[in-house]
C-alpha cells in the first residue's frame, strides 16, 4: 500500500473541502477501497474518512430517503423505510 | 492512537496503513483473529466493534480509534469458555481451528442482528421486530465465514444450540 495522509472529516463542509485536495478520496466502509489500495490499484494521497458523518436515514417529503454518508449497508437493510421500498419493488 | 481492546485501553503509534487485523496480531500480539485471504472474502479475521461484526483485514486501525474492539480472546478463556466456544467443542465445529475465532465472533454479531430485526437476503418478513434463526437464515448470514475443513454441520449445530432462544416464533411489529 502506498503512503497516504489520513484525514477524518468532522463535518460535511470539512469533508467537501478535503476532497478538493489533489489525490484525495473518500473512505466509507472500505470494502472496495482498502483491498484495492493494498494492491496499489487505488493510491490516494489523502484518505478522507467520512465514516464519522451522519448515520441518519431520513424520509423526505417526496417519499424518498436521505441516507447519511456514515450509514452502513446493514443499517440501510434494517431501515423500515428502505424495507418498504424493497417490498414495493424499488431497488434491491 | 488509542483503542479499547477486550475491555482494556491500549495505546500504540502505528502507520496509518496498518489494518485493524495487523494492529491486533502484530502490535498487540492477539493472535486469535486470523489472516486468511486479507481481502474480505474468508471471514477468518472477523472481530466485533461496538458489538457489530466486521472484517478487520479491510479496516484501518486509525479509523477505529476510541472504539470498543472485541476479539476471541475477549469472549472466553481456557477454563471459562464462552457458551458458543463450548458448543463448538461439543459439536465438532472445527478441525484445524483456523476459521473458528472468526466463526464465533461472526455468530455473536449475527445473533445481535437477528435480535435487532436486521433482515438478510432470505428474510421474508421485513416488518419483524426480531428475526428467528432458521436454518436458511443461519446459512445465509454465516456465508461470509468460510471453513476449508468443511466443518459446517458442526458449526451450524453449535450456533443453533447456543442461540436456541432465537428459534422462537417471530413477534410482529405493531402497526405504525
Amino acid at each position: 500500500m502506498n503512503p497516504f495522509q489520513y484525514d477524518r472529516a468532522s463535518d460535511v463542509s470539512a469533508a467537501l473541502m478535503a476532497r478538493t485536495r489533489a489525490g484525495a478520496q473518500y473512505l466509507g466502509g472500505g470494502t472496495n477501497l482498502i483491498d484495492l489500495m493494498r494492491e496499489t490499484i487505488e493510491h490516494p494521497d489523502v484518505l478522507v474518512d467520512v465514516t464519522g458523518l451522519s448515520r441518519d436515514i431520513e424520509e423526505t417529503n417526496g417519499g424518498g430517503l436521505k441516507i447519511g454518508a456514515g450509514v452502513k449497508n446493514t443499517a440501510v437493510a434494517a431501515d423500515r423505510g428502505a424495507a418498504a421500498g424493497r417490498r414495493a419493488g424499488h431497488g434491491g | 492512537m488509542r483503542w479499547i481492546v477486550n475491555r482494556r485501553e491500549v495505546e500504540r503509534e502505528v502507520d496509518v496503513r496498518t489494518s485493524l487485523l495487523d494492529l491486533l496480531r502484530e502490535h498487540l500480539h492477539l493472535f486469535g483473529a486470523k489472516k486468511g485471504c486479507n481481502q474480505g472474502a474468508c471471514g477468518a479475521c472477523t472481530v466485533l466493534v461496538d458489538g457489530e461484526r466486521i472484517n478487520s483485514c479491510l479496516a484501518l486501525a486509525v479509523q477505529y480509534q476510541g472504539r470498543e474492539i472485541t476479539t476471541i480472546e475477549g469472549l472466553g478463556a481456557p477454563g471459562a469458555l464462552h457458551p458458543l466456544q463450548q458448543a463448538f467443542v461439543e459439536h465438532d465445529g472445527f478441525q484445524c481451528g483456523y476459521c473458528t475465532p472468526g466463526q464465533i465472533c461472526s455468530a455473536i454479531g449475527m445473533a445481535a442482528e437477528l435480535r435487532n430485526g436486521v433482515p438478510s437476503y432470505v428474510t421474508t418478513d421485513l416488518e419483524a421486530e426480531m428475526i428467528a434463526l432458521s436454518h436458511d437464515e443461519l446459512r445465509e448470514r454465516m456465508s461470509g465465514n468460510l471453513c476449508r475443513c468443511g466443518a459446517y454441520n458442526g458449526i451450524v449445530d453449535a450456533i443453533h444450540e447456543t442461540f436456541s432462544d432465537l428459534a422462537a416464533p417471530i413477534p410482529k411489529r405493531e402497526a405504525a
